[in-house]
This record gives structure tokens, C-alpha cells and sequence, in this order.
């Protein structure tokens, strides 16, 4: 298709073309500098380690507004779509931690200058006007969103931000009649929407190539988790596609539970967390 | 996986079905994965058809963005908490059961997980039951189902009488129980069946969908087995792990505790005791 079709309407090229907002801020911590459109980024690890949540802490950061009536608000101000494979995503938690960050910009802004009042319900709604959740029940209603999505984005030009949530959600469905061709076609949709739109993608991954019994339990023990070369065939294939990989590793400390993220080709830690009820917090 | 057949959309005639059958199309993800120019040439229908029928077929097949303030209202309007008849259990879950979610009862043998069962129906009447108890009975349908295949057609009958909006029983129901998912899935699970994920990952999704389309609190319950040491960790493996939004463990001491949360701190231990009058609070008692 992509070979004849040379010719594109006016909206396509203009959502195609048009300057993509700025990714500084969705996570300073994790994502030292701009993330440059174009990246699929991967997160893997076990169901439970916090991937959602970690989901949620970056589409706060991505909708909320850069400033609203002049306090500084640390959004991008840019739309989500949010692909929901696994059914997980709740929109109630999503406007906790949104609330829970706009209150805790307020608070900060207050102890500099005389108190406003802000209508924080307000921010909340401006800002889930730029998210977009699709969810899908099969691999092939996966399949043919993915297809979709040019349309999408031609339509709304302003999305810069994709979540796919999770693409190892139907393994098991497709696993009897798995075939490769079928999800190298699904990763090759992606690939050019994300590369033609300049756009980023963020997928989450619940298989891991971990070796679940050489990570060690404790924080005291050597905390380099093994990765093993046994992988499982539909990982394999969409590792190719992720330009950068994190593993999410819950570690059981006491009576904290702590989430690291590892590189997974270095094993060296990158970062802390552990979520609590306003969301993801770094720890150093 | 849907078949290409006349009548899925107007584009599609007889003859345009004959030919792509011919060349190897048979369902909707083959025409999806095939590049129209290739299908064109090798089954000699025109292209300009072709890009139509695609069309077509993509907005009917896709999923439909929502938007974030649409989900958000919808969610307000449609979530209810129903009271888990225990108020400790019903602290360990922040009030109680909500719907939109599929909360998880794993324990061993009699540690309870039925009785959190029976006290979540009946609460849902309020506690002078033996006035209405023909009422409230008339409120509760239990389905017998002793396979996972009858489970699953269970639930996609009361799907579609719930969209179809016939019955006016599904249409109100706001509680589903399906006591035990682990009695249907350990049997198929293991050994050289590699059709128990399948069935397993499908029954999660169902039930899932059931509770965040229809607005259903969904409660299964899980047998436990034997985790690392002396823990224990629920059923069905690795995974069924992350399908349910909430998991409540409970034990033959009579412990509850929260491991798996989508919204809610995790960890929290609380106790209960088992009466004549079912799940209730242990201070209660003292």
C-alpha cells in the first residue's frame, strides 16, 4: 500500500510534518534528557512490579498543562493514546495521581507567593481531554487498531505519545496458531507509524528473559539480576523493535517494597522507586 | 478469528470471495496482513475495491478511542461499591467491592473463600435477611457449570443478554461470583496441554471485560499452593498472576491480607472469624 500511495492529504502531512512538542519532563529522573521522537521505548518485568503505574506517573506528566494561570505545572501539555490490552487501567487511579502531583505543584508554588485558589478539578478535566484509551480484545482488534492509527493521528495531530499496555497480553491465544509473520506485520505498523508521525512508543512487556532464581530477594545481596539467552520466541521478535529497554525488578526489603529498574544489557541499576497512593516515586 | 464472508460489508461479493479464497485469504487478518497490491494481482480484483473492503474492515474491526474526560465521566457514574458484609475485609478493599474490577479470594481449603461468597450476596440486601429472604433470593441466580468450557459459555450468554438488554435480571446485576476458577482450570493446566493457557488467558479476558464494559464487580476465587519455604502462593501459575485487578490471600488462621492491588496499598493484614452468621469481624466476637 505504502508504495503506490505517494500522495496524502493535507491534514496527514501537517500532523505528519507539524513540529512534535517536546518529551523533556515526562521523567527527568529516568530519561535524563529528551527523549528524540522516533524511540520505542520497552519496559519489562513481572506482572505486579508497578509497569502500569509507572504508565500512569508518565501520561500525568505528558497531559497536564506546562502552566495554568501561572503556576508552574511541569506537564508537556501533548495527547496519549493509550492502548489497554490487559484491561488494567483505571481512569480513577489516573485522576489520584494527576491530583496528587497538581496539589503537590500548588503546595510548592504556595510557600513562594500569597495563596490562590485553584479549581483543581478543572486542570483535571482540561488535562484527560489529551488522553485517548483504545482497549482491545483480541490480537486481532490489536492488529487493526495498530492499522488504524494512521488515520488516528492524521485526525488528532497532537498526539505524540503511544502506550501499548501490554503486547505480551494475548501470547497465550495466538500461542496454538503463533506465526511469526503475523507479528512481524504488527511490529512493522508500529514501526512506520512511529517513524513516519515521529512519535514515541512506550511498550510494556510482563515476559521476561530473567532467570527468576539467580535475582537475588534481598537489597543486601549482589543486586545484578542474570539474564539468561533462553527466549521465548514472540520476545525475541519484538526486542528488535524497542530502541531501549528497562527491566522493573520488585525487590521485597523488610517491610518495603522497592522497584529498580535495570538496563537490561549492562544489569547495572538505574533507579529506585516504589509507588505509593499518589503515584510513582523515586528514592535515591 | 472472523472469516471473510458476503455480507460483511457491501464491497464484498461473491466472486471477490471466490477469488481471494483462491489465493489464500481466507479470514480477516489474512486480507489485514496482505498488501492490497499483491492480493490484486494474485487474485485479479481490482485495487481500487480491494483498498475499500479494507477500509471498511478496519473500522469495523478496530477498537475505538475514548476519550480520557468521556471515560472519566463514565467511570464516576458507574462505579458503585458494594459492601463486602465483613467490615474488616471491607477496610482491606477501602469500603469494599467495586465495580469495574475483578477481585481475587485465594486461601486454602477452609479458610473461608466460599463464605466471602455467600456474605457478599447476602449483604447486598442488607442484614435483615430472613425478612426478605424471598426477595433477596429472587436476586441471586446461581449457575452450575463443571467445565471451563460451560463457564466460558456461561459467561458469553450473560454478555450478550447484558448488551442485548432482554433480561431484565443481567441487565441490573451488578455481582458475579465464580467460585472456584481454579476447580475448571488446574485440570487442563500442565503436562503436555497446551490448550490450558489459552483457555485460561480467555476466561481472564472475559471476565475482565465483563466488569470494565458492564460495570460488574466480578470476586473468583483460587485455591493456593505451595510458594517458596513455608508461603504460600496462589494457584494457576505465573500466569493468571497479573489478570485480576485485587487478590486477597487468606489463610486457616484466619488472616487476610492484601497482595495485589491495582489502587490500594498493599500488605495490609486484618482478621476475621467464621460464625453461623458467616465472614464477620473478630472484635465482634470478643
Amino acid at each position: 500500500m505504502s508504495k503506490i500511495r505517494r500522495s496524502e492529504s493535507g491534514a496527514q502531512l501537517i500532523a505528519r510534518l507539524g513540529r512534535k512538542p517536546d518529551l523533556h519532563g515526562i521523567d527527568p529522573v529516568l530519561f535524563t534528557s529528551s527523549i528524540p521522537p522516533g524511540n520505542i521505548i520497552e519496559l519489562f518485568g513481572k506482572g505486579g512490579c508497578g509497569k502500569t503505574e509507572i504508565l500512569l506517573h508518565w501520561i500525568a506528566n505528558c497531559i497536564l498543562p506546562v502552566k495554568w494561570q501561572g503556576i508552574e505545572l511541569g506537564g508537556c501539555n501533548i495527547d496519549v493514546l493509550f492502548i489497554d490490552n490487559d484491561w488494567h487501567f483505571s481512569i480513577l487511579r489516573l485522576v489520584n495521581v494527576i491530583e496528587c502531583c497538581i496539589n503537590h505543584k500548588i503546595r510548592n508554588h504556595l510557600t513562594n507567593e500569597n495563596s490562590v485558589s485553584v479549581d483543581v478539578e478543572s486542570i483535571i478535566k482540561f488535562s484527560l481531554q489529551h488522553l485517548y484509551v483504545e482497549r482491545c480484545h483480541d490480537s486481532l482488534e490489536f492488529l487493526i487498531s495498530l492499522e488504524m492509527l494512521e488515520t488516528l493521528l492524521g485526525n488528532k495531530p497532537n498526539i505524540a505519545v503511544i502506550m501499548v499496555d501490554s503486547i505480551s497480553a494475548f501470547y497465550w491465544m495466538d500461542r496454538n496458531n503463533f506465526n511469526e509473520t503475523k507479528v512481524e506485520h504488527l511490529m512493522g505498523v508500529l514501526q512506520k507509524v512511529v517513524n513516519d508521525y515521529q512519535i514515541v512508543a512506550f511498550l510494556t512487556n510482563s515476559w521476561t528473559n530473567v532467570n527468576h532464581k539467580d535475582v537475588p530477594q534481598m537489597e543486601d545481596a549482589v543486586d545484578t539480576p542474570k539474564f539468561s539467552n533462553k527466549f521465548d520466541p514472540i520476545y525475541r521478535v519484538w526486542q528488535k523493535l524497542a530502541t531501549q529497554s528497562y527491566h522493573m525488578w520488585k525487590e521485597k526489603t523488610g517491610q518495603t517494597h522497592g522497584i529498580r529498574l535495570y538496563h537490561p544489557h549492562t544489569s547495572n541499576a538505574l533507579c529506585k522507586l516504589c509507588i505509593s497512593d499518589s503515584g510513582v516515586e523515586y528514592s535515591k | 478469528m472472523p472469516l471473510l464472508r458476503v455480507g460483511l460489508c457491501p464491497a464484498l461479493t461473491k466472486e471477490d470471495l471466490e477469488a481471494l479464497r483462491k489465493g489464500g485469504i481466507r479470514s480477516v487478518e489474512d486480507f489485514v496482513c496482505s498488501d492490497p497490491e499483491t492480493i490484486a494481482q494474485t487474485c485479479n480484483i481490482s485495487y481500487k475495491v480491494l483498498l475499500s473492503i479494507r477500509k471498511l474492515l478496519l473500522a469495523q474491526y478496530s477498537a475505538f478511542p475514548i476519550n480520557g474526560v468521556d471515560l472519566y465521566e463514565d467511570a464516576l457514574s458507574k462505579t458503585s461499591i458494594l459492601p463486602i458484609g465483613c467490615d474488616s475485609l471491607g477496610r482491606l478493599l477501602d469500603g469494599g467491592l467495586y465495580t469495574l474490577e475483578v477481585t481475587e479470594i485465594a486461601g486454602e481449603a477452609a479458610s473461608g473463600k466460599t463464605q466471602v461468597c455467600t456474605k457478599n450476596c447476602c449483604s447486598q440486601y442488607g442484614t435483615r435477611l430472613n425478612e426478605y429472604v424471598k426477595a433477596a433470593f429472587n436476586r441471586i441466580h446461581c449457575c452450575n457449570a463443571f467445565d471451563v468450557y460451560q463457564v466460558i459459555q456461561t459467561l458469553e450468554e450473560i454478555r450478550s443478554s447484558i448488551i442485548a438488554g432482554n433480561n431484565s435480571f443481567y441487565t441490573s446485576m451488578k455481582l458475579l461470583v465464580l467460585d472456584s476458577i481454579a476447580a475448571v482450570i488446574s485440570p487442563i493446566l500442565g503436562g503436555q496441554q497446551t490448550d490450558g493457557h489459552l483457555l485460561m488467558t480467555h476466561l481472564a479476558t472475559l471476565l475482565l471485560v465483563l466488569s470494565v464494559e458492564h460495570a460488574l464487580a466480578v470476586v473468583v476465587t483460587n485455591n493456593v499452593v505451595q510458594g517458596d519455604g513455608n508461603t504460600t502462593k496462589p494457584a494457576l501459575g505465573k500466569y493468571w498472576l497479573d489478570k485480576p485487578h485485587n487478590r486477597i490471600l487468606l489463610n486457616k488462621e484466619h488472616q487476610a491480607t492484601l497482595v495485589k492491588s491495582t489502587r490500594l496499598p498493599l500488605y495490609n493484614k486484618v482478621m476475621y472469624t467464621i460464625t453461623d452468621a458467616g465472614i464477620t469481624d473478630v472484635s465482634k466476637q470478643d
